[in-house]
């Protein structure tokens, strides 16, 4: 045994010193790497010379002790040479990389898998030797790991930075599809609105310089003329705008209505000023509070409303904006009217402004504007059996737009139910505009610009009287009635037109009107819901034939003073001169006196068949309407009692007399209810 | 039994009013108790021999008593 053990001891001595060796040769070795690699990663000079001056003794250090502690701790940077070496070593056999220790011994180095202790044992010898941070992971994958595990080391990092740089990407490009989608929308949004607001001002352009009569030679201006919002009851403003062109000379005038009063003219930057006020005067009246705008007509004296005594009389935010505006600061570029005398000339149907001095001292293309005050359509009402009538006119030659039209209605529908009152517009069309509208069927129905329909409607009324008066038919302006004829046909169903003028067939109610009366006038009460309905009219000797159509129109309800129902409605009428509205009630159920003139709404009260009653006085009427035709097969069954015949007021002696029998009420309303039981009970 | 009271004297005021007759649902309709409130304060008033009571069929028809008229 002790010569085995020396035998063993030798070879153990024999193991050591060849070791010794081995690792001196690995030393010396790694050193030029280490160098290497220092100099390679820009290490300082001060590092590089402490590992050149103390390498041996170091590695000398390191030998012993990894030979004495090898089991107890391993030296970080010889277990990093040595993992290094053996990983280099161990990989292309495959032998050992299948068994577990080596695997073991493989997977210890790893980084990932080390303790947390051991990676800052390895780490840190690291930092030390290869200073920049920024190359320490680079550092440290080449020392402490193996090739493959730098290999993948390498690859993850690769892997995120092309991570990184593919998320990079993506935000950029998110960024640039965000943003071009937007800028695409605001271009569309905003080129079709600058379009519909051209089309608009050329519009009125085009119809009102049309309009415009100018003399001497200014027919070279492009003179623009505009209306400010009018409502019913309060004159409306005008203003007539243009640049001045000095190279037209001679005398300038300008022709503007004769009914034209407060002529201001403005020129330059006054004139921009007042243009910007249209669209502000209008919303001004948008906002404005409606008691004041029913204030003016009460004033006027055209309402005869329920509510002209609760409506106060303070001024309001309009009143006050159309004062501002007639006391508007006047400045160097304002010429008023006292100061025009001279100017203006009235001739037979137009007032002249003569222009010339007022050009000759304004600058070369300047603007120069004439404001003026025409006078304010007016509004006739009438009280009809179930509404009433409102007429809306204004002078015919001022041809008023967009007009702010309203009524003072008294208290009978609530405000929740503001689809119970019906506004209509009412218009008439003469036999030769119905025979007209079949023509253009077999015609291309063309789009008909609003101003040349305002002007033919008015040639054809022009027209109208002529037959009337018993002249020749109209033959004039074909073209221009065909064109109101086509707009007619869109808005009206054709069929309809086709069977009153191919049959002249007069409804039984026109018929009836027709053998009683001579007039040539009958007015038909609507008590459908139809919302349109059409009335012949024939007159005996003329033997025209007119047809009234109904139009329903929108309109906006209030109560202005504030007791829940409606007052005040207001609507607009798109032209004048001569509008007819009619505004309707609409009740299911009513209650009418012995006139027929409407009482109260019952409609909720006889609705059902639920106890709850209506007294209809003797006398007096109900009237109800259906929504639908009636025929055999719709229960139509009225449920009427009489009023009870023992109450205190008719009966005072409180006996009912039945079969000559006086009895006592109390016991006659017991056999009632006895009887009414046993009906319901089926006894 | 608070509620009960209440309730009687409810009923004596209606059926006071009106003399036609109530049933009982009738009562508990316009006294806004249930049925069964109803019916037992009935059932009180015709113990003390306040209400009189007619059948009909299957329905009963309640009468404040003459004295209290």
């Amino acid at each position: 045994m002790k010569m085995k053990y020396k035998s063993s001891n030798k070879k153990k001595v024999l193991m050591i010193s060849i070791v010794l060796l081995l690792l001196t040769a690995f030393g010396t070795l790694s050193y030029s790497y280490i160098r290497e690699d220092s100099i390679n990663l820009s290490a300082t000079g001060k590092v590089i010379a402490e590992v050149s001056s103390d390498f041996y003794n170091s590695v000398a250090k390191i030998i012993g002790f990894a030979v004495d502690e090898t089991t107890l701790e391993p030296e970080p940077e010889l277990s990093g040479e040595v993992q290094e070496e053996t990983a280099e070593e161990t990989i292309p056999e495959p032998e050992i990389v299948e068994g577990p220790e080596q695997t073991q011994e493989l997977e210890e180095p790893i980084v990932e898998e080390q303790p947390a202790e051991e990676q800052q044992t390895i780490e840190q010898p690291a930092n030390e030797t290869i200073v920049p941070e920024e190359n320490i992971m680079e550092e440290q994958t080449n020392i402490t790991t193996p090739e493959i595990i730098a290999n993948k080391t390498i690859e993850n990092i690769l892997g995120v930075n092309e991570t990184l740089t593919n998320s990079t990407i993506e935000n950029i490009t998110e960024e640039t599809n965000i943003t071009i989608p937007e800028i695409i929308e605001e271009a569309n949004i905003t080129i079709v609105n600058e379009t519909i607001e051209e089309i608009n001002e050329t519009i009125i352009n085009e119809t009102l310089v049309n309009e415009t009569a100018i003399t001497g030679n200014m027919t070279a201006f492009n003179i623009t003329t505009k209306q400010y919002k009018a409502v019913i009851n309060r004159k409306v403003k005008w203003i007539k705008t243009f640049k001045v062109d000095k190279t037209e000379a001679g005398n300038l005038t300008l022709d503007i209505p004769k009914q034209a009063t407060n002529i201001t003219v403005r020129t330059g930057e006054e004139v921009q000023e007042a243009l910007s006020e249209i669209e502000n005067y209008e919303q001004i009246i948008e906002q404005a509070d409606r008691k004041e705008i029913a204030e003016k007509s009460i004033e006027e004296g055209t309402i005869t409303g329920m509510v002209s005594y609760d409506i106060e009389e303070s001024k309001g935010i309009l009143t006050r904006f159309i004062e501002w505006l007639n006391k508007l600061t006047i400045t160097g570029e304002v010429i008023q009217e006292n100061e025009l005398q001279e100017e203006i000339t009235e001739k037979q149907d137009t007032k002249e402004i003569d222009l010339t001095n007022i050009i000759e001292q304004a600058g070369e293309q300047d603007e120069i504007g004439v404001e003026y005050y025409t006078p304010a359509p007016i509004s006739e009402e009438k009280i009809i059996s179930r509404g009433k009538q409102v007429i809306v006119s204004g002078p015919d030659e001022l041809n008023y737009t967009d007009v702010l039209a309203y009524t003072i209605l008294d208290n009978k529908i609530s405000i929740n139910n503001s689809e119970k009152i019906k506004l209509y517009w009412i218009r008439e069309e003469t036999e030769e505009q119905l025979a007209e509208e079949i023509m253009p069927a077999q015609e291309e129905i063309e789009e008909v610009n609003i101003t040349i329909t305002n002007e033919t409607t008015e040639e054809i009324n022009e027209s109208i009287e002529e037959t009337t008066n018993g002249t020749a038919e109209i033959t004039e302006n074909n073209t221009e009635i065909e064109a109101v004829t086509n707009e007619t046909i869109i808005n009206e169903p054709i069929e309809e037109t086709t069977n009153e003028t191919a049959e002249p067939t007069i409804t039984a109610l026109a018929i009836e009107e027709l053998s009683n009366e001579n007039t040539s006038s009958a007015e038909l009460d609507n008590f459908t819901n139809i919302e349109e309905v059409e009335e012949l009219e024939v007159s005996q000797t003329q033997k025209s034939i007119t047809r009234t159509t109904r139009e329903e129109v929108n309109f906006t309800a209030y109560d202005l003073d504030e007791d829940g129902m409606i007052d005040y409605i207001e609507w607009e009428v798109p032209h004048l001169s001569n509008q007819t509205y009619e505004i309707i009630y609409i009740t299911k159920a009513e209650h009418l006196d012995e006139n027929y003139t409407f009482v109260e709404d019952v409609y909720e009260q006889v609705k059902a068949l639920d106890e709850n009653w209506t007294l209809i006085p003797d006398g007096d009427y109900i009237r109800v309407a259906f929504e639908k035709p009636l025929d055999k097969t719709k229960d139509i069954t009225i449920y009427a009692r009489v009023k009870d015949a023992c109450s205190a007021s008719e009966n005072e002696n409180n006996f009912i007399m039945i079969n000559g029998t006086e009895v006592p009420c109390d016991i006659y309303q017991k056999k009632k209810r006895i009887d009414e039981i046993r009906r319901l009970l089926g006894e | 039994m608070a509620k009960v009271g209440k309730v009687i004297e409810e009923i004596k005021r209606i059926l006071k009013e009106d003399t036609r007759g109530l049933t009982i649902q009738e009562i508990s309709e316009k006294t806004k108790v249930s049925r069964i409130t109803a019916s037992i304060a009935l059932a009180k008033l015709e113990g003390a021999e306040e209400i009189d009571i007619r059948v009909i069929g299957n329905c009963k028809l309640h009468y404040l008593k003459d004295k209290e008229k």
